[in-house]
C-alpha cells in the first residue's frame, strides 16, 4: 500500500519540476524568452510572428499575441536546478525517464561530495575529475543498472563544447566505475568500498587523467 | 491518514526541495565585492593569471555583462582551460578562491538552452 503510494508522490514531486515545464505552452515560453522581444511593445507582435520556428514550436507564433501581453514567469525548474547545463539529450532523457532522471541527479551529488571529501576540489581533467565520474557510474550502475546508466553517461558526454581528449578519459573512466559496481556485490559498506577501490586505480594510475594535479 | 504517515511525507518533501535549492545559491555581486575585490577586467590577464588575479575581476567580469548573449565558446578560447567543476565538464568554470580552503569558490559560464550562448555569468559554490 505504501510503495505505489510514495512512488507516485516522487512521480508528482518530479513532474512538477521537469515534465510540466517542457510542456507546449512552456515550449512558446522558452521560444519567446530566448527571442529577446520585449512583451507590452507595439512591435512586439509583429516581430513574435516573424520567429523562426522549431519542431516543437511551429504552432508558437499563433499564441504571439498572448505571449505579447503576459510576462512570462521564470521556469519552475530554473529556481531549483541548472536545467540549461543539462545536454539536449539528457533533457530528452529527463522527459522519458523523470524518476530515473531523480536517481541520476542524487548519484551525481554523492559523487561531487565524495571527490570533495577526497580530493578538497572537484576539478577539471585531473585526478578528481576521474575520481567523479568512476563513482557517478558506479553509484548509478548499482541503482539503475549498466543500460540506463550508459544512457545517462552517454548524454552527459554529448556535447560539442569538450575535447576529444576530454571525451575519451570521461567515457574510459565512466567504464571503470560501471566494471568496479558490477565487482562489488555487497550493499552494505558499498560507497566505502568504492571509494577505496576508486583511489586505488588513481594511485596504480589506472584511471585515466590529462593533467596530473601532483 | 496518521500522523507518522504526514510526517514522513512532510520530510521528503523538505528533502526533495533542500536537494534541488543545494545548488540555487551564487554569491552575491556585493559579497563577492566584499571577499574577492574588484579589478578592471582584462582577457589577456585573466587566461594568464592565478586564481587571486582572476578573483579580482571576476565582479567587473559578471557586472559589465562582458559574455552575456557571446558564443559560448568564445570562452574558453579567450580565457584557456578551466580549473573547476560545475554540473558539466564542459561548462567553463574558474576558480577563484584558495584550493585548500572548506568552501572554493568558481567563476561559471552558464550556457543557453541551445548551448550555442552564454546566459550568465555567476560565482558559485565549487
Amino acid at each position: 500500500m505504501r510503495k505505489p503510494f510514495f512512488l507516485l508522490l516522487w512521480i508528482l514531486i518530479f513532474y512538477n519540476f521537469t515534465i510540466k515545464p517542457l510542456s507546449a505552452s512552456n515550449m512558446c515560453e522558452m521560444w519567446f524568452e530566448e527571442s529577446n522581444i520585449k512583451p507590452g511593445t507595439d512591435s512586439c507582435e509583429l516581430e513574435c510572428s516573424a520567429l523562426r520556428t522549431g519542431m516543437n514550436t511551429f504552432t508558437c507564433t499563433k499564441e504571439c499575441k498572448k505571449l505579447c501581453t503576459t510576462a512570462i514567469p521564470r521556469r519552475k525548474l530554473d529556481k531549483y536546478v541548472y536545467f540549461n547545463t543539462l545536454t539536449l539529450s539528457e533533457k530528452n532523457l529527463v522527459s522519458k525517464y523523470p524518476v530515473e532522471a531523480l536517481i541520476v541527479y542524487m548519484a551525481k551529488e554523492e559523487a561531487i561530495e565524495s571527490t570533495k571529501i577526497n580530493f578538497g576540489i572537484n576539478g577539471q581533467n585531473d585526478e578528481s575529475d576521474a575520481f567523479r565520474h568512476f563513482m557517478w557510474a558506479a553509484i548509478m550502475t548499482k541503482k539503475l543498472g549498466q543500460e540506463t546508466t550508459k544512457k545517462f553517461l552517454d548524454a552527459h558526454e554529448n556535447t560539442p563544447e569538450q575535447s576529444n581528449n576530454e571525451k575519451v578519459m570521461d567515457l574510459y573512466n565512466n567504464n571503470q566505475g560501471i566494471a568496479a559496481a558490477l565487482k562489488i556485490t555487497k550493499s552494505l559498506g558499498f560507497r566505502s568500498e568504492l571509494e577505496k577501490e576508486g583511489l586505488e586505480l588513481i594511485k596504480n594510475k589506472k584511471l585515466k587523467v590529462i593533467r596530473s594535479s601532483h | 491518514m496518521n500522523k507518522k504517515m504526514w510526517l514522513i511525507i512532510m520530510s521528503l518533501l523538505i528533502l526533495t526541495t533542500s536537494c534541488f535549492s543545494e545548488v540555487s545559491k551564487p554569491m552575491s555581486i556585493k559579497k563577492a565585492e566584499q571577499l574577492l575585490g574588484k579589478n578592471k577586467f582584462d582577457v589577456k590577464a585573466f587566461q594568464t593569471g592565478d586564481y587571486k588575479i582572476r578573483a579580482k575581476m571576476a565582479v567587473d567580469l559578471i557586472t559589465s555583462k562582458y559574455y552575456i548573449g557571446k558564443p559560448f565558446a568564445d570562452v574558453k578560447k579567450d580565457l584557456g582551460g578551466h580549473d573547476g567543476y560545475f554540473e558539466n565538464d564542459a561548462i567553463p568554470a574558474y576558480i577563484l578562491t584558495d584550493k585548500t580552503s572548506k568552501v572554493v569558490w568558481q567563476l561559471v559560464f552558464i550556457p543557453d538552452d541551445k548551448w550555442e550562448k552564454v546566459r550568465s555569468v555567476e560565482i558559485r559554490k565549487n
